[in-house]
Protein backbone atom coordinates (compact mmCIF):
# COMPACT_ATOMS: atom_id res chain seq x y z
CA UNK A 1 0.00 0.00 0.00
CA UNK A 2 2.64 2.40 1.08
CA UNK A 3 4.72 1.99 -2.09
CA UNK A 4 2.01 3.19 -4.58
CA UNK A 5 1.06 5.65 -2.49
CA UNK A 6 4.56 7.14 -3.21
CA UNK A 7 4.31 6.37 -6.50
CA UNK A 8 1.96 8.68 -6.66
CA UNK A 9 3.24 11.30 -4.57
CA UNK A 10 6.31 11.00 -6.86
CA UNK A 11 4.09 11.52 -10.18
CA UNK A 12 2.11 14.30 -8.43
CA UNK A 13 5.73 16.66 -7.99
CA UNK A 14 7.26 15.87 -10.81
CA UNK A 15 3.85 16.70 -12.87
CA UNK A 16 2.85 20.30 -10.83
CA UNK A 17 6.26 20.95 -8.87
CA UNK A 18 5.79 24.47 -9.64
CA UNK A 19 1.75 24.58 -8.06
CA UNK A 20 2.54 22.36 -5.11
CA UNK A 21 5.68 24.99 -4.26
CA UNK A 22 3.29 27.62 -5.02
CA UNK A 23 0.97 25.83 -2.37
CA UNK A 24 3.44 25.51 0.29
CA UNK A 25 4.72 29.12 -0.16
CA UNK A 26 0.70 29.94 0.26
CA UNK A 27 0.24 27.87 3.38
CA UNK A 28 3.13 28.83 5.16
CA UNK A 29 2.18 33.13 3.94
CA UNK A 30 -1.34 31.85 5.56
CA UNK A 31 0.27 30.23 8.77
CA UNK A 32 2.25 32.91 10.03
CA UNK A 33 -0.73 35.26 9.83
CA UNK A 34 -2.55 32.56 11.69
CA UNK A 35 0.11 32.29 14.66
CA UNK A 36 0.76 36.14 14.95
CA UNK A 37 -3.14 36.46 15.45
CA UNK A 38 -3.50 33.42 17.69
CA UNK A 39 -0.67 34.83 20.07
CA UNK A 40 -2.42 38.41 19.83
CA UNK A 41 -5.36 36.63 20.67
CA UNK A 42 -4.20 35.03 23.78
CA UNK A 43 -2.15 37.84 25.00
CA UNK A 44 -5.13 39.96 24.80
CA UNK A 45 -7.79 37.35 26.51
CA UNK A 46 -6.34 38.30 30.27
CA UNK A 47 -8.79 36.56 32.27
CA UNK A 48 -11.84 35.17 29.92
CA UNK A 49 -10.67 31.50 28.86
CA UNK A 50 -13.92 30.76 26.75
CA UNK A 51 -13.66 27.48 25.67
CA UNK A 52 -15.26 26.03 22.62
CA UNK A 53 -14.79 22.44 23.64
CA UNK A 54 -16.41 20.74 26.56
CA UNK A 55 -13.71 19.69 28.52
CA UNK A 56 -15.04 16.58 30.06
CA UNK A 57 -14.96 15.56 26.47
CA UNK A 58 -11.45 16.22 26.17
CA UNK A 59 -10.86 14.15 28.96
CA UNK A 60 -12.32 11.48 27.97
CA UNK A 61 -10.30 11.89 24.84
CA UNK A 62 -7.19 12.01 27.27
CA UNK A 63 -8.02 8.87 29.59
CA UNK A 64 -8.58 5.96 27.41
CA UNK A 65 -4.59 5.79 26.55
CA UNK A 66 -3.69 6.98 29.69
CA UNK A 67 -4.69 4.95 32.22
CA UNK A 68 -1.68 4.74 34.34
CA UNK A 69 -1.09 8.45 34.18
CA UNK A 70 -3.06 10.94 36.54
CA UNK A 71 -4.15 14.85 34.69
CA UNK A 72 -2.74 17.85 36.81
CA UNK A 73 -5.55 20.47 37.33
CA UNK A 74 -4.06 22.72 34.10
CA UNK A 75 -4.13 19.74 31.47
CA UNK A 76 -7.55 19.30 30.49
CA UNK A 77 -8.02 23.02 29.76
CA UNK A 78 -4.45 22.71 28.54
CA UNK A 79 -5.12 20.10 26.10
CA UNK A 80 -8.64 22.40 25.05
CA UNK A 81 -6.69 25.09 23.85
CA UNK A 82 -3.99 22.78 22.04
CA UNK A 83 -7.00 21.37 20.21
CA UNK A 84 -8.60 24.47 19.42
CA UNK A 85 -5.20 25.41 17.50
CA UNK A 86 -4.98 22.38 15.92
CA UNK A 87 -8.49 22.22 14.30
CA UNK A 88 -7.92 25.98 12.91
CA UNK A 89 -3.78 25.48 11.87
CA UNK A 90 -5.33 22.22 9.82
CA UNK A 91 -8.36 24.12 8.55
CA UNK A 92 -6.75 27.11 7.42
CA UNK A 93 -4.36 24.70 5.23
CA UNK A 94 -7.33 22.94 4.31
CA UNK A 95 -8.75 26.14 2.96
CA UNK A 96 -5.60 27.03 1.34
CA UNK A 97 -5.48 23.80 -0.75
CA UNK A 98 -9.68 24.62 -1.84
CA UNK A 99 -8.68 28.15 -3.03
CA UNK A 100 -5.90 26.45 -5.00
CA UNK A 101 -8.24 24.37 -6.90
CA UNK A 102 -10.89 27.66 -7.10
CA UNK A 103 -13.43 26.61 -4.70
CA UNK A 104 -14.68 28.43 -1.74
CA UNK A 105 -15.74 25.17 0.17
CA UNK A 106 -13.62 22.60 2.05
CA UNK A 107 -13.74 18.93 1.40
CA UNK A 108 -12.32 16.28 2.98
CA UNK A 109 -10.14 15.66 -0.21
CA UNK A 110 -8.91 19.09 1.29
CA UNK A 111 -7.96 17.89 4.49
CA UNK A 112 -6.37 15.05 3.26
CA UNK A 113 -3.82 17.31 0.88
CA UNK A 114 -3.53 19.83 4.03
CA UNK A 115 -2.01 16.64 5.78
CA UNK A 116 0.29 14.99 3.27
CA UNK A 117 1.65 18.23 2.37
CA UNK A 118 2.08 19.18 6.30
CA UNK A 119 5.40 16.66 7.63
CA UNK A 120 4.45 17.51 11.15
CA UNK A 121 0.82 15.42 10.23
CA UNK A 122 2.21 12.08 9.34
CA UNK A 123 1.17 10.53 12.11
CA UNK A 124 -2.55 11.21 11.22
CA UNK A 125 -2.09 8.67 7.90
CA UNK A 126 -3.72 6.05 9.89
CA UNK A 127 -6.97 8.62 10.44
CA UNK A 128 -7.34 8.90 6.69
CA UNK A 129 -7.02 5.59 5.72
CA UNK A 130 -9.73 4.53 8.70
CA UNK A 131 -11.85 7.49 8.01
CA UNK A 132 -12.32 5.67 4.37
CA UNK A 133 -12.76 2.29 6.11
CA UNK A 134 -15.72 3.90 8.21
CA UNK A 135 -17.55 5.51 5.39
CA UNK A 136 -20.63 3.29 6.19
CA UNK A 137 -21.09 4.20 9.82
CA UNK A 138 -20.89 8.26 8.31
CA UNK A 139 -24.19 7.78 6.62
CA UNK A 140 -25.87 6.30 9.51
CA UNK A 141 -24.64 9.58 11.45
CA UNK A 142 -25.81 11.72 8.35
CA UNK A 143 -29.47 9.84 8.08
CA UNK A 144 -29.94 10.85 12.02
CA UNK A 145 -29.15 14.16 11.75
CA UNK A 146 -31.48 14.60 8.37
CA UNK A 147 -34.36 13.53 10.90
CA UNK A 148 -33.61 15.70 13.29
CA UNK A 149 -33.44 18.72 10.89
CA UNK A 150 -36.56 17.21 9.55
CA UNK A 151 -38.46 16.76 12.61
CA UNK A 152 -37.41 20.36 13.36
CA UNK A 153 -38.82 21.64 9.95
CA UNK A 154 -41.76 19.88 10.54
CA UNK A 155 -42.20 21.64 13.99
CA UNK A 156 -41.70 25.14 12.38
CA UNK A 157 -44.38 23.97 9.93
CA UNK A 158 -47.16 23.54 12.35
CA UNK A 159 -46.34 26.88 13.93
CA UNK A 160 -48.14 28.69 11.01
CA UNK A 161 -51.16 26.15 10.93
CA UNK A 162 -51.43 27.94 14.91
CA UNK A 163 -51.08 31.58 13.04
CA UNK A 164 -54.01 30.33 10.09
CA UNK A 165 -56.29 29.12 13.48
CA UNK A 166 -55.30 32.68 14.73
CA UNK A 167 -56.23 34.42 11.30
CA UNK A 168 -59.24 32.11 11.29
CA UNK A 169 -60.26 33.68 14.82
CA UNK A 170 -59.80 37.00 13.66
CA UNK A 171 -62.04 36.56 10.52
CA UNK A 172 -64.49 34.91 13.08
CA UNK A 173 -66.33 38.06 13.97
CA UNK A 174 -67.01 39.71 10.78
CA UNK A 175 -69.31 36.35 10.39
CA UNK A 176 -70.85 37.04 13.87
CA UNK A 177 -72.89 39.91 13.35
CA UNK A 178 -76.75 39.36 12.05
CA UNK A 179 -76.20 42.56 9.80
CA UNK A 180 -76.50 40.97 6.47
CA UNK A 181 -79.45 38.56 7.05
CA UNK A 182 -81.08 41.64 8.37
CA UNK A 183 -79.90 43.24 4.93
CA UNK A 184 -81.22 40.58 2.77
CA UNK A 185 -84.49 40.55 4.25
CA UNK A 186 -84.71 44.01 3.32
CA UNK A 187 -84.02 43.61 -0.16
CA UNK A 188 -86.44 41.14 0.03
CA UNK A 189 -89.01 43.61 1.42
CA UNK A 190 -87.73 45.98 -1.09
CA UNK A 191 -88.57 43.26 -3.92
CA UNK A 192 -92.24 43.13 -2.95
CA UNK A 193 -93.32 46.43 -3.85
CA UNK A 194 -91.76 45.66 -6.93
CA UNK A 195 -93.87 42.81 -7.36
CA UNK A 196 -96.80 44.50 -5.97
CA UNK A 197 -96.16 47.20 -8.75
CA UNK A 198 -95.32 44.52 -11.55
CA UNK A 199 -99.24 43.35 -10.99
CA UNK A 200 -100.36 46.14 -11.18
CA UNK A 201 -99.19 46.43 -14.47
CA UNK A 202 -100.68 43.63 -15.28
CA UNK A 203 -104.01 44.65 -14.52
CA UNK A 204 -103.32 47.37 -16.51
CA UNK A 205 -102.58 45.35 -19.73
CA UNK A 206 -105.64 43.05 -18.70
CA UNK A 207 -107.97 45.97 -18.79
CA UNK A 208 -106.56 47.45 -22.30
CA UNK A 209 -107.25 43.47 -23.38
CA UNK A 210 -111.02 43.68 -22.11
CA UNK A 211 -111.37 47.76 -23.90
CA UNK A 212 -110.08 46.04 -27.16
CA UNK A 213 -112.35 42.43 -26.34
CA UNK A 214 -115.20 44.53 -25.97
CA UNK A 215 -114.87 45.84 -29.63
CA UNK A 216 -114.54 42.82 -31.10
CA UNK A 217 -118.11 41.31 -29.78
CA UNK A 218 -119.69 45.28 -30.52
CA UNK A 219 -118.98 44.00 -34.31
CA UNK A 220 -120.29 40.65 -33.24
CA UNK A 221 -123.45 41.66 -31.83
CA UNK A 222 -123.61 44.00 -34.97
CA UNK A 223 -123.89 40.76 -37.11
CA UNK A 224 -125.88 38.92 -34.86
CA UNK A 225 -128.05 41.26 -35.56
CA UNK A 226 -128.44 41.40 -39.35
CA UNK A 227 -128.00 37.53 -38.80
CA UNK A 228 -130.80 36.19 -35.82
CA UNK A 229 -133.77 38.55 -36.25
CA UNK A 230 -135.82 36.28 -34.61
CA UNK A 231 -133.45 35.82 -31.83
CA UNK A 232 -133.89 39.50 -32.00
CA UNK A 233 -137.38 39.88 -31.57
CA UNK A 234 -137.97 38.06 -28.90
CA UNK A 235 -135.87 39.94 -26.85
CA UNK A 236 -136.35 43.08 -28.37
CA UNK A 237 -140.35 42.73 -27.40
CA UNK A 238 -139.35 42.19 -24.17
CA UNK A 239 -137.33 45.37 -23.90
CA UNK A 240 -139.14 47.43 -26.73
CA UNK A 241 -142.07 47.42 -23.66
CA UNK A 242 -139.45 48.97 -22.18
CA UNK A 243 -137.60 51.18 -24.27
CA UNK A 244 -141.17 52.57 -25.60
CA UNK A 245 -142.26 53.61 -22.54
CA UNK A 246 -138.78 55.35 -21.87
CA UNK A 247 -138.48 56.81 -25.74
CA UNK A 248 -142.29 57.77 -26.10
CA UNK A 249 -141.70 60.98 -25.04
CA UNK A 250 -138.53 61.58 -27.13
CA UNK A 251 -139.00 59.41 -30.43
CA UNK A 252 -141.95 58.31 -31.92
CA UNK A 253 -140.32 55.42 -34.51
CA UNK A 254 -140.55 51.83 -32.87
CA UNK A 255 -137.74 50.44 -35.58
CA UNK A 256 -135.26 52.49 -34.19
CA UNK A 257 -136.39 51.39 -30.60
CA UNK A 258 -136.44 47.76 -31.50
CA UNK A 259 -132.67 48.41 -32.75
CA UNK A 260 -131.99 49.90 -29.71
CA UNK A 261 -133.07 47.47 -27.57
CA UNK A 262 -131.04 44.56 -29.22
CA UNK A 263 -127.84 46.71 -28.51
CA UNK A 264 -128.92 46.84 -25.15
CA UNK A 265 -130.22 43.53 -25.56
CA UNK A 266 -126.46 42.46 -25.98
CA UNK A 267 -124.95 44.41 -23.70
CA UNK A 268 -127.03 42.46 -21.20
CA UNK A 269 -126.20 39.17 -22.41
CA UNK A 270 -122.15 39.68 -22.90
CA UNK A 271 -121.38 40.10 -19.64
CA UNK A 272 -121.70 36.69 -17.75
CA UNK A 273 -120.45 36.92 -14.40
CA UNK A 274 -123.81 37.18 -11.83
CA UNK A 275 -122.00 39.87 -9.80
CA UNK A 276 -122.25 42.28 -13.07
CA UNK A 277 -125.93 41.58 -13.93
CA UNK A 278 -126.58 42.54 -10.54
CA UNK A 279 -125.36 45.78 -10.84
CA UNK A 280 -125.77 46.36 -13.92
CA UNK A 281 -129.92 47.26 -13.32
CA UNK A 282 -129.49 50.25 -11.32
CA UNK A 283 -126.70 52.05 -13.54
CA UNK A 284 -128.86 51.17 -16.61
CA UNK A 285 -131.70 53.47 -15.24
CA UNK A 286 -128.98 55.74 -14.16
CA UNK A 287 -127.70 56.19 -17.76
CA UNK A 288 -130.50 56.14 -19.80
CA UNK A 289 -131.80 59.28 -17.83
CA UNK A 290 -128.80 60.72 -17.78
CA UNK A 291 -128.94 60.58 -21.77
CA UNK A 292 -132.09 62.16 -21.41
CA UNK A 293 -131.26 65.01 -19.79
CA UNK A 294 -127.82 65.76 -20.94
CA UNK A 295 -125.72 64.02 -23.84
CA UNK A 296 -122.66 66.01 -22.67
CA UNK A 297 -122.35 65.39 -19.11
CA UNK A 298 -123.31 61.38 -20.01
CA UNK A 299 -120.59 61.27 -21.43
CA UNK A 300 -117.72 62.84 -19.63
CA UNK A 301 -119.31 60.84 -16.76
CA UNK A 302 -119.48 57.30 -18.42
CA UNK A 303 -115.47 58.14 -19.16
CA UNK A 304 -114.43 59.00 -15.72
CA UNK A 305 -116.98 55.55 -14.61
CA UNK A 306 -115.56 52.08 -14.88
CA UNK A 307 -115.65 50.05 -17.95
CA UNK A 308 -119.44 49.31 -17.58
CA UNK A 309 -119.81 52.43 -18.03
CA UNK A 310 -117.70 52.56 -21.37
CA UNK A 311 -119.96 49.91 -22.80
CA UNK A 312 -123.12 51.68 -21.49
CA UNK A 313 -121.87 54.85 -23.49
CA UNK A 314 -120.86 52.35 -26.77
CA UNK A 315 -124.35 51.48 -26.50
CA UNK A 316 -125.40 54.79 -26.58
CA UNK A 317 -123.16 56.09 -29.24
CA UNK A 318 -124.91 53.23 -31.45
CA UNK A 319 -128.26 53.88 -30.59
CA UNK A 320 -127.47 58.18 -31.61
CA UNK A 321 -126.06 56.81 -35.29
CA UNK A 322 -128.31 54.38 -36.27
CA UNK A 323 -131.39 57.06 -35.71
CA UNK A 324 -129.56 59.99 -37.42
CA UNK A 325 -128.47 57.37 -40.34
CA UNK A 326 -132.44 56.21 -40.44
CA UNK A 327 -133.59 60.15 -40.64
CA UNK B 1 -12.99 9.97 42.35
CA UNK B 2 -11.67 12.18 44.54
CA UNK B 3 -12.17 9.45 47.37
CA UNK B 4 -10.74 6.76 45.07
CA UNK B 5 -7.36 8.91 44.05
CA UNK B 6 -7.46 9.22 48.13
CA UNK B 7 -7.27 5.47 48.33
CA UNK B 8 -4.51 5.28 45.81
CA UNK B 9 -2.70 7.79 47.09
CA UNK B 10 -2.36 5.70 50.85
CA UNK B 11 -2.37 2.42 49.02
CA UNK B 12 0.68 3.90 47.32
CA UNK B 13 2.25 4.69 50.20
CA UNK B 14 3.00 0.92 51.19
CA UNK B 15 2.50 -0.88 48.30
CA UNK B 16 3.13 2.09 45.24
CA UNK B 17 2.93 -1.03 42.20
CA UNK B 18 0.35 -3.64 43.76
CA UNK B 19 -1.89 -0.55 45.27
CA UNK B 20 -1.79 1.40 42.10
CA UNK B 21 -2.57 -1.80 39.71
CA UNK B 22 -5.37 -2.93 41.92
CA UNK B 23 -6.69 0.58 42.44
CA UNK B 24 -6.63 2.76 39.15
CA UNK B 25 -7.67 0.08 36.37
CA UNK B 26 -11.65 -0.84 37.66
CA UNK B 27 -12.69 2.59 37.38
CA UNK B 28 -11.13 4.05 34.47
CA UNK B 29 -11.85 0.81 32.27
CA UNK B 30 -16.01 0.99 33.40
CA UNK B 31 -15.70 4.88 32.48
CA UNK B 32 -14.76 4.65 28.87
CA UNK B 33 -17.18 4.44 26.21
CA UNK B 34 -17.00 4.24 22.14
CA UNK B 35 -19.08 7.24 22.28
CA UNK B 36 -16.19 9.32 23.76
CA UNK B 37 -13.93 8.50 21.52
CA UNK B 38 -14.73 11.75 19.69
CA UNK B 39 -15.27 15.32 20.75
CA UNK B 40 -18.51 16.64 19.58
CA UNK B 41 -18.74 17.70 15.60
CA UNK B 42 -20.60 20.94 15.88
CA UNK B 43 -18.18 22.38 18.06
CA UNK B 44 -15.30 21.25 15.99
CA UNK B 45 -17.00 23.08 13.00
CA UNK B 46 -17.25 26.01 15.10
CA UNK B 47 -13.80 26.07 15.92
CA UNK B 48 -13.41 25.51 11.92
CA UNK B 49 -15.17 28.34 10.86
CA UNK B 50 -13.06 30.59 13.07
CA UNK B 51 -10.34 29.57 10.65
CA UNK B 52 -11.98 30.76 7.09
CA UNK B 53 -12.84 33.53 5.69
CA UNK B 54 -16.90 34.61 5.89
CA UNK B 55 -17.57 33.32 2.28
CA UNK B 56 -15.69 30.04 3.17
CA UNK B 57 -17.75 26.88 3.70
CA UNK B 58 -17.22 23.88 4.91
CA UNK B 59 -18.27 20.02 3.85
CA UNK B 60 -19.74 17.89 6.54
CA UNK B 61 -16.84 15.02 5.06
CA UNK B 62 -13.75 17.87 5.63
CA UNK B 63 -15.69 18.31 9.68
CA UNK B 64 -16.31 14.52 9.97
CA UNK B 65 -12.25 13.64 8.87
CA UNK B 66 -11.03 17.11 10.96
CA UNK B 67 -13.22 15.52 13.74
CA UNK B 68 -11.33 12.16 13.97
CA UNK B 69 -7.71 14.13 13.19
CA UNK B 70 -8.60 15.73 16.56
CA UNK B 71 -8.88 12.73 18.49
CA UNK B 72 -5.98 10.90 17.21
CA UNK B 73 -4.07 14.27 17.80
CA UNK B 74 -4.94 14.45 21.66
CA UNK B 75 -3.50 10.61 21.52
CA UNK B 76 -0.67 11.60 19.81
CA UNK B 77 0.41 14.20 22.17
CA UNK B 78 -0.31 13.26 25.27
CA UNK B 79 0.86 9.37 24.89
CA UNK B 80 4.23 11.67 24.08
CA UNK B 81 4.17 13.51 27.03
CA UNK B 82 2.68 10.17 29.26
CA UNK B 83 6.05 8.30 27.94
CA UNK B 84 8.48 11.19 28.96
CA UNK B 85 6.38 11.22 32.45
CA UNK B 86 7.01 7.42 33.02
CA UNK B 87 10.52 8.07 32.16
CA UNK B 88 10.89 10.27 34.75
CA UNK B 89 9.39 8.09 36.96
CA UNK B 90 6.79 10.54 37.70
CA UNK B 91 2.30 10.13 37.78
CA UNK B 92 1.06 13.32 37.03
CA UNK B 93 1.00 14.71 33.28
CA UNK B 94 1.24 18.63 33.36
CA UNK B 95 1.24 21.68 30.87
CA UNK B 96 5.00 21.50 30.74
CA UNK B 97 5.12 17.82 29.29
CA UNK B 98 2.15 18.52 26.81
CA UNK B 99 4.80 21.67 25.57
CA UNK B 100 7.83 19.52 25.60
CA UNK B 101 5.66 16.86 24.05
CA UNK B 102 4.61 18.98 20.69
CA UNK B 103 8.55 20.63 20.31
CA UNK B 104 9.46 16.83 19.97
CA UNK B 105 6.58 15.94 17.68
CA UNK B 106 6.98 18.27 14.98
CA UNK B 107 4.43 21.34 16.41
CA UNK B 108 7.32 23.90 17.25
CA UNK B 109 5.04 26.56 16.06
CA UNK B 110 2.26 25.59 18.84
CA UNK B 111 5.03 26.50 21.82
CA UNK B 112 5.62 29.95 22.17
CA UNK B 113 1.51 31.08 22.24
CA UNK B 114 0.88 27.80 24.47
CA UNK B 115 3.36 29.02 27.00
CA UNK B 116 1.83 32.22 27.09
CA UNK B 117 -1.98 30.97 27.60
CA UNK B 118 -0.38 28.65 30.45
CA UNK B 119 1.13 31.69 32.33
CA UNK B 120 -2.13 33.39 32.05
CA UNK B 121 -4.10 30.26 32.88
CA UNK B 122 -2.49 29.61 35.94
CA UNK B 123 -2.41 33.48 37.37
CA UNK B 124 -6.48 33.15 36.61
CA UNK B 125 -6.92 29.90 38.35
CA UNK B 126 -4.54 30.63 41.48
CA UNK B 127 -6.98 33.58 41.86
CA UNK B 128 -10.14 31.72 41.49
CA UNK B 129 -8.79 28.88 44.04
CA UNK B 130 -7.93 31.25 46.89
CA UNK B 131 -11.30 32.78 46.24
CA UNK B 132 -13.95 29.80 45.41
CA UNK B 133 -12.48 26.30 45.06
CA UNK B 134 -10.50 26.51 48.63
CA UNK B 135 -11.56 23.04 49.40
CA UNK B 136 -11.44 21.35 45.86
CA UNK B 137 -7.97 23.38 45.52
CA UNK B 138 -6.73 22.34 48.56
CA UNK B 139 -7.24 18.69 47.84
CA UNK B 140 -6.06 18.64 44.39
CA UNK B 141 -2.92 20.26 45.62
CA UNK B 142 -2.18 17.53 48.11
CA UNK B 143 -2.79 15.02 45.28
CA UNK B 144 0.15 17.10 43.12
CA UNK B 145 2.37 17.67 46.32
CA UNK B 146 4.46 14.39 46.38
CA UNK B 147 4.87 15.11 42.47
CA UNK B 148 5.55 18.33 42.60
CA UNK B 149 8.41 17.58 44.85
CA UNK B 150 9.75 14.80 42.75
CA UNK B 151 9.79 17.15 39.80
CA UNK B 152 11.45 19.68 41.33
CA UNK B 153 14.34 17.20 42.56
CA UNK B 154 14.73 16.41 39.31
CA UNK B 155 14.46 19.97 38.04
CA UNK B 156 17.93 20.55 38.70
CA UNK B 157 19.38 18.95 35.68
CA UNK B 158 16.64 21.25 33.57
CA UNK B 159 16.98 25.05 34.65
CA UNK B 160 15.56 27.04 31.80
CA UNK B 161 12.21 24.92 31.64
CA UNK B 162 11.22 23.87 35.20
CA UNK B 163 11.97 27.43 36.41
CA UNK B 164 8.37 28.56 35.61
CA UNK B 165 7.40 25.53 37.44
CA UNK B 166 9.40 26.25 40.68
CA UNK B 167 7.70 29.60 40.52
CA UNK B 168 4.06 27.86 40.06
CA UNK B 169 4.76 25.29 43.04
CA UNK B 170 5.77 27.80 45.72
CA UNK B 171 2.04 29.34 45.84
CA UNK B 172 1.02 25.83 46.33
CA UNK B 173 2.85 25.15 48.61
CA UNK B 174 1.64 28.46 50.25
CA UNK B 175 -2.27 27.03 49.67
CA UNK B 176 -1.65 23.79 50.91
CA UNK B 177 0.04 25.24 54.11
CA UNK B 178 -3.25 27.21 54.71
Amino acid sequence: MAIPTKEEVEQNEEDNTFSRLQLLAQQRHAMEEFWRRSQEQIEASAGNHEHILPIDCVKNVIRPKNDAMMLSADTPTFVTKLCELFVQELTLRAWVCANSHNRDIILGTDIAEAITTTESYHFLGNVLRSHKALGSTAPDIDTSARKHIKLDQMTSLYHPTQEMQASRLAGYPPHVPIYPPIGQMGTQHKLSPFTFMMQGESLLNMKREKSLVNEVMVCTNKMSINNFDGATSIGGGSSSDVAIVVQQGETTHPFSSQNACPSLEDNYVVPMPTGHVQSFSPPTNINVKKLHQEEKNIYSQDVAEEDMSNESLEGSQKDEDLFLHEK
Amino acid sequence: MMMMDLGFLEGGAGMADAGHDESGSPPRSGGVREQDRFLPIANISRIMKKAVPANGKIAKDAKETLQECVSEFISFVTSEASDKCQKEKRKTINGEDLLFAMGTLGFEEYVDPLKIYLHKYREVIGDSKLSSKAGDGSVKKDTIGPHSGASSSSAQGMVGAYTQGMGYMQPQYHNGDT
